[in-house]
């Protein structure tokens, strides 16, 4: 029988993935929010199903659109998730306020332990940010913690902050990756599902696995 | 003053799934009436790490034999000088983290600790963790090749009571250990050594390491003490 049972954590090491989700009223336009939404569906409904992982995954959606960010998903292990509310697209792009709560959270050790594998911070938007973002921006990049998060970021369309996004990357195997059209929007969540699913079920899980991003397709429309 | 010393080491489920070798590396070594233990994490992302930590925990096996009277703190220069000088440029290839711990005879000696895992310490009846508290998250930590001072953390034993003693651990076991109990699993390690003999200590505690029971771990896990029993 074993003896130190006892003394032993009873929870898997967490592998927490945040995303960062552009919800302003530009997203609501040519079927952005609609993509968004199925990308962040089967992204958690893929992270759900998985067995053979080396670490619990832990999903949480921050928003930033209409006046405020809000954390729509609190970070929570995939497999107890039951669904995914959409997210609905309105108003200004307040990606300041998301990035702070990003930093909060990562920071704060009640909620992402030491034990914990390194965080995933994903940001998705397709505008410029509209409140003050630059001091939020170097805090999620700089902090004891936050800093050792692996970022990546998808610009959509046209008018996305390029500059700020490419900033914002940390992975020199995955750059900013610029989507064109719904369909690229499903290619990168799935690029992330197959890199973090990866990460879960190595035998080292803090090794960064590189977003494989599969080819395009003859049909896609363009924003 | 009678001192016992044990240790284990095991391959994580991780590496026997990818049919990788343990990477961990263990010292349990009788010196002129006093022991020497090592534990050694080699870097999961390194091709030769095992080969990292086995170098490490014979360099401090005969640093220990050797007997100079240096300063705790002493230790990690030399240790990291004698590993560098062995794999020379290619040792990024070996990378390690490393614990140690000796004491004489009469109980004295130092213990240290490079990177991640954990070393406790019960020293004149007060337990403490030396450990510094880490900062970041699993898994991301400093090497002897890398390590300053402040990756260091090093302490002179006394075990001069009952009871005294001086566990390492590599993150494997201390990434899944519930924060508060430490003093207990401390004294739960002790309790067993007290009636067991060196080869029966390595068998109890291959058993509780195979049977870990933190659902997902996969780290290879080892463990080494020394205590003073009466």
């Amino acid at each position: 029988m074993v003896q130190l049972k006892k003394f032993q954590e009873q929870t898997a090491r967490p592998l927490p993935i945040i995303v960062l989700a552009d919800t302003s009223g530009s997203m609501s336009v040519e079927g952005k929010i609609e993509a968004l939404n199925k990308g962040l569906k089967d992204m958690i409904t893929s992270f759900a199903s998985e067995s053979r992982l080396r670490a619990e995954i832990q999903v949480s959606v921050i928003t930033f659109g209409g006046s405020q960010a809000a954390l729509s998903l609190p970070l929570t292990p995939a497999h107890q998730l039951q669904g995914f509310t959409p997210l609905l697209a309105d108003g200004m792009t307040p990606l300041g306020a998301a990035l702070s709560l990003a930093s909060e959270m990562i920071e704060d050790k009640d909620c992402i332990p030491s034990r914990a594998y390194r965080p995933v911070i994903v940001l998705v938007s397709d505008g410029y940010p509209t409140d003050d973002w630059q001091v939020p921006f170097e805090r999620l990049l700089n902090g004891e913690r936050s800093s050792k998060a692996t970022r990546f970021a998808m610009g959509i369309g046209a008018d996305a902050d390029v500059s700020m996004l490419s900033d914002f990357t940390n992975d020199p195997e995955a750059p900013l990756f610029r989507a064109e059209n719904a369909r690229d929007i499903h290619r990168f969540f799935r690029a992330v599902t197959m890199s973090v699913s990866a990460r879960s079920q190595s035998s080292t899980p803090n090794q960064p696995t590189p977003l494989q991003i599969t080819g395009g397709d003859d049909q896609d429309w363009e924003f | 003053m009678r001192l016992l010393a044990g240790g284990a080491s095991v391959r994580g489920p991780a590496h026997q799934q990818d049919g990788l070798p343990n990477q961990d590396a263990l010292c349990v070594s009788g010196i002129r009436g006093g022991w020497c233990i090592a534990v050694a994490d080699g870097l999961g992302s390194r091709p030769l790490s095992h080969i990292g930590s086995q170098k490490v925990v014979q360099l401090i096996r005969q640093l220990a034999r050797q007997r100079q009277d240096r300063g705790h703190g002493e230790v990690v220069q030399v240790l990291r000088d004698a590993w560098l000088a062995h794999f020379g440029d290619r040792y990024r290839a070996y990378e390690t983290t490393c614990l140690w711990a000796w004491v004489d005879s009469s109980g004295r000696g130092v213990a240290g600790q490079v990177g991640d895992g954990l070393l406790l310490v019960r020293s004149q009846g007060v337990f403490k963790v030396l450990t510094d508290q880490r900062q970041g998250f699993g898994n991301q930590t400093k090497t002897l090749g890398q390590a300053d001072q402040r990756a260091c953390c090093s302490t002179q034993l006394v075990l001069s009571l009952p009871g005294d003693g001086v566990l390492l651990l590599t993150d494997g076991i201390s990434d899944d250990l519930v924060s508060g109990q430490l003093e207990s699993f401390f004294d739960a390690i002790y309790q067993r050594q007290l009636r067991c003999s060196k080869r029966r200590m390595r068998q109890w505690l291959t058993t509780e390491l195979h049977g870990w029971s933190t659902p997902c771990h996969g780290d290879d896990k080892t463990i080494a003490g020394i205590f003073r029993t009466d």
